[in-house]
């Protein structure tokens, strides 16, 4: 009696203990399938090729942008991701993509180039021809997580059938009809591995396949075979068959690369044969699901013979169960492998540049969501030009480091291209070894700016044009000597030399040190550090006067900020990699919009784009224009440190702004100017690139002026190398030279005959005595007291 | 077919029962090894920019306070001993303070009060939609398609596409200077008044002769400026596009 209770009380409490446990799976399963939480990377994306009529680009390009996009060429079009190529002619089927914006559906067309322009762009499908087709964009990089799980998520009913009936067929027969767990299924495999002695059959099911991935380990107990089934048979309660296939088609194990595990038949798919799951051949569908049994074992690249035993096995079992024809399968088995090169994998053939954009997310995501939501990031990235100027760096530093016997593979070289007038990057190579994931000097590498600074200071000058214009007369000669609490410091030109009375333009042009730091202080340094914050240089600075001729250190990357300023025209905008965010299915998340600030006035913005035009005309990179056609219109300004350790170029089109940096890591001196280091680097960039040419407009306040460059003043008919500069209205010189011959000048600006005082019998103010603005700062140089040439005329009177 | 059932029935059930057993008790089998796999965490992505409507400023709207700014000059050659530099260009360098105008001849406190409510005549208002671009579209389908599609998606509310078909339009021409109006407006829309002037300086830059454009910036500016509280700023723009409207 007391028996037969304990007996019941035992079963009583056996079963609430089992009701407890499944509910607790039951839970677990349904946390698993509802929240659909599947372990993501984020995917990263470059920008999308936007085509249309007139467009400047070529067949080779294209090309080049079809091979990222893993289109494949062939004699006839066989559906999404080929096309036809005659000649330059293209005809494509594109794939059908989710912007943040909407859908680009599928389309057929037609693209022609001919000298380098898009020729022609025509639907071939029933839909009209659009007037901008927007291609799908090529995906760069993943980011993923510690444990590295990968897949691209596949919907139920983006499987094909073939696929679907090839799975149940080798792994699971009854799939249709079993309730989670296969009776009969076990039996004979029981049967079958007591028959043979061993395990040749298995009697899981999909579903217990599929809750053995998502909740259990490999261990082989019989603990764990009995919880897979209470689980299998939960889920199939919950759940109907095609989300159980679903879910299994996107979590199945299909392989190892390196760090990352190849998860799910979408990425399988991309991972093996380099193309979508939709375009997959039969003898490509047979090897993938035979993978499934064991994907090291049967690895289609390390053991070639082994895969395609069982690929030859799976379709048999294809023919036997009627799914495809005995002429298919023999034709199938025929075929190679089809198993494209492994690319890179989860590594990324962009590191400096996915370096920028994960810097730029940090600020907006954690790193769980990065990692794990297979959040979809588009970027600015221009494939082509990155090529552009990943070629560049690749191919001329090994020429520089023999002509100037610094030792091999000691130099180094970073490269930022922008686009001017949004302030999106379009290229990023932060070491010549483009491939690694390395030192990125474009983002990190600290260097002194140099003579890159200038511009600064003189855009600074050119604000206050009632003291300040092109034409204005620098001292280069009388030495600069500033000293305070740390000492002296009296700076030099570069070619040891003075070069007198030099117009503004001319000192920039020529990167003159003495000129420019005389100006500097006179202007006083806190004016010059709050133009640099203007141009969108967020550092703080301090205010030594060493810092108007750059002994700052700056990175690539803020110096190509402060550029991108100029180059946009005078308006600062921060400088960016991403453009939007979508969630996995598309969902707009967060777009980066595009961010403008006046930052220079016009008019002085007019002036200083002149003046480092001039840098290319005459200047220190006249060596340009053996390359770049005048016409071009380039701005830009070298930059050398002291002791030739950097090399720098910043410069910019209409469309384009670059910015080179040269130098050795060790931070010994490399024997290369900006000039003949950055600059022709610089050069092979922007030679082999598409460019706008710079067309200046002048805004309405600028009027031209013919002047003596000698003096600064307006050009009489007598003068010979006169110039036309521009000024803001009524800021340009009143008097004007007679260029040589000796006149004397009333100070109402008229022009005397030789010999004598004017008719008033006022003073003459002598020629040349244009002396810098009074405005004085803390301790500055000592202005000129005695002009030289002053007191010639003085002398001259008497 | 029974037999097997009932063979399976009996075998199960006292498994079960163990199972359930061994699952009661935290002992040694406490519970099979259940790895779970599933992310721990909702994300919390940053959420998506709500689109703002495109109506006219209320008059309970509080605009950002912002450094005082200088009034522009109208005309270049009318420079004191000021530089000519732009108002609000400051970006501020971490630790530093904002710098604030010392020499500006009004002293407005920053606008905490309502500003002006829009001036009704302004054609520029922003109850309409911006139009599409004035500037000839020969030849270039591409961009017109994607003016288009920023005028629907403005008539629709939505301003961040509408901006996002602009941006895209400038990409493939990025001197036409009617975008940069158009965008100026979007802007406007949504209540970025300094991007909003900036846009239309740009524009302006870029406009050459065309005066018309040039006025319906300067009074996309002077609307701009007034809603931060610079009404002097905003009079001498407006004064600018009355000029260019008369010519």
């Amino acid at each position: 009696m007391l028996l037969g209770l304990l007996l019941f009380g035992g079963i009583g409490l056996g079963l609430f203990a089992l009701g407890a446990y499944t509910l607790y799976l039951d839970s677990l399963i349904r946390v698993q399938f509802d929240g659909k939480r599947w372990s993501l990377p984020a995917r990263v994306y470059a920008r999308p090729l936007e085509l249309f009529p007139e467009m400047k680009f070529s067949a080779k390009q294209f090309e080049h942008e079809l091979a990222l996009l893993h289109y494949r060429v062939l004699p006839q079009l066989e559906g999404a991701g080929t096309y036809t190529q005659n000649g330059e002619t293209f005809e494509l089927l594109t794939r059908e993509f989710t912007f943040w914006d909407g859908s680009e559906a599928a389309r057929r067309v037609r693209v022609a180039f001919k000298d380098n322009t898009l020729v022609e762009l025509k639907s071939l499908d029933d839909q009209e021809t659009p007037g901008l087709l927007r291609l799908e964009p090529a995906e760069i990089a993943g980011i993923y997580p510690a444990h590295s799980e990968d897949r691209i998520l596949v919907k139920r009913e983006e499987i094909p059938p073939v696929l679907v009936d090839t799975l149940t067929a080798v792994e699971d027969r009854s799939f249709y009809e079993h309730f989670g767990v296969d009776l009969k299924g076990i039996s004979r495999a029981l049967l079958a591995n007591l028959k043979a002695g061993r395990t040749v059959q298995g009697g899981s099911t999909l579903t217990q396949q599929l809750v053995k991935n998502f909740f259990l380990s490999n261990e082989r107990t019989v603990t764990r075979k009995l919880n897979e089934m209470l689980m299998a048979v939960l889920v199939e309660w919950h759940y109907g068959k095609d989300e159980i296939l679903e879910a299994y088609s996107n979590e199945v194990y299909l392989g190892q690369d390196g760090n990352r595990a190849i998860h799910g038949l979408g990425l399988a798919s991309q991972f093996y044969f380099d193309r979508p799951l939709a375009e997959l051949d039969l003898h490509h569908v047979a090897l993938l699901i035979g993978l499934i049994r064991g994907p090291s074992y049967y690895d289609p690249r390390r053991y070639p013979e082994r895969a395609k035993e069982r690929r030859t096995l799976v379709l048999d079992v294809m023919v036997e169960q009627g799914l495809i024809s005995m002429e298919d399968a023999t034709i199938a088995k025929e075929q190679a492998l089809g198993v494209a090169p492994k690319a890179s994998g989860g590594i990324t053939r962009y590191p400096a540049f996915l370096d920028l954009v994960r810097r730029q997310l940090r600020e907006d995501y954690r790193e769980e969501d990065l990692t794990s939501e297979g959040l979809k990031i588009f970027t600015t990235l221009d494939p082509s030009v990155q090529a552009v100027a990943e070629q560049a760096i690749v191919d001329k530093l090994p020429g520089l480091e023999k002509k100037f016997r610094i030792g091999a593979d000691k130099l180094q070289g970073a490269t930022i291209v922008t686009n001017t007038q949004n302030g999106e990057v379009l290229a990023l190579v932060g070491g010549r070894d483009v491939r690694l994931a390395g030192f990125n000097r474009v983002l990190d590498a600290k260097r002194p700016a140099g003579s890159l600074l200038k511009p600064a200071v003189y855009l600074t000058a050119l604000e206050y044009p009632e003291r300040y214009t092109l034409a204005t007369l620098l001292d280069d000669s009388t030495p600069v000597v500033y000293t305070d609490s740390s000492g002296r410091w009296s700076p030099i030109n570069y070619d040891k030399r003075h070069h007198g009375q030099v117009m503004l333009q001319d000192a920039l042009a020529h990167s003159y040190n003495i000129a420019t730091a005389r100006l500097g202080l006179d202007l006083d340094v806190i004016q010059v550090i709050k133009t640099l914050h203007r141009l969108g240089m967020a550092r703080e600075l301090r205010p030594y006067p060493s810092l108007l001729l750059g002994a700052v250190d700056l990175a690539p990357l803020e110096i190509a900020q402060m550029y991108q300023t100029f180059a946009s025209g005078g308006f600062r905008m921060p400088l960016r990699a991403i453009r939007e965010v979508t969630t996995a299915t598309g969902q707009p998340l967060q777009r980066y919009p595009l961010k403008v600030d006046k930052a220079i006035e016009p008019g002085p913005a007019y002036l200083i784009t002149k003046a480092m035009q001039r840098v290319i005309q005459a200047g220190t990179a006249k060596a340009m224009s053996q390359k770049i056609p005048a016409t071009m219109g380039i701005a830009g300004k070298t930059g050398t440190t002291d002791d030739y350790r950097d090399s720098w170029f910043a410069g910019f089109s209409g469309d384009k702004m670059t910015v080179v940096w040269l130098g050795r890591d060790d931070n010994n001196p490399t024997g290369l100017s900006g000039a003949n280091g950055a600059l022709p680097v610089w050069i092979e960039i922007m030679d082999n690139l598409y460019l706008e040419p710079l067309d200046l407009v002048p805004p309405p306040s600028i009027q031209e002026v013919s002047i003596d460059p000698r003096s600064g003043l307006r050009a009489s008919r007598s003068c010979g190398g006169a110039q036309s500069l521009p000024f803001l209205e009524g800021s340009a010189p009143r008097a004007t030279s007679s260029c040589g011959a000796e006149l004397l000048y009333s100070n109402r600006g008229d022009v005397v005959p030789d010999g004598g005082v004017n008719q008033d019998g006022a003073e003459s103010e002598p020629v040349g005595s244009r002396q810098p603005a009074p405005h004085q700062s803390a301790p500055s140089p000592s202005a000129p007291e005695s002009d030289p040439i002053s007191d010639f005329f003085k002398r001259l009177l008497k | 077919m029974i037999k097997t059932l009932r063979y399976e029935f009996f075998l199960l059930t006292p498994i079960l029962l163990w199972l359930g057993g061994c699952a009661a008790s935290p002992g040694p089998y406490a519970g099979a090894p259940v790895v779970d796999r599933s992310i721990r965490r909702a994300p919390t992505p940053q959420q998506p920019l709500s689109a703002p409507v495109a109506t006219p400023l209320p008059a309970s709207q509080q605009p950002q306070v912002q450094p005082l700014p200088r009034p522009e000059p109208l005309r270049s050659q009318e420079y004191s001993t000021q530089p000519v530099t732009p108002e609000n260009a400051y970006a501020t360098p971490p630790g530093s303070v904002p710098p604030v105008a010392t020499t500006s001849p009004t002293q407005v406190p920053p606008a905490i009060s309502p500003p002006a409510p829009p001036a009704t005549a302004a054609p520029a208002a922003p109850a309409t939609p911006p139009p599409p671009a004035e500037i000839s579209r020969q030849g270039n389908q591409a961009v017109v398609a994607l003016l288009d599609s920023a005028a629907k998606y403005v008539g629709a509310g939505e301003l961040d596409k509408a901006a996002a078909s602009l941006e895209r339009a400038l990409r493939i021409e990025p001197r036409n200077a009617g975008i940069w109006h158009d965008l100026g407006q979007i802007r406007l829309h949504q209540h970025n008044y300094p991007e909003a002037e900036s846009m239309a300086t740009k524009s302006n830059s870029l406009a050459g002769k065309d005066n018309a454009l040039r006025a319906r910036n300067w009074r996309l500016i002077s609307y701009a400026r007034r809603a931060t509280g610079n009404a002097s700023g905003a009079d001498a723009a407006q004064a600018q596009a009355v000029v260019l409207e008369r010519r």
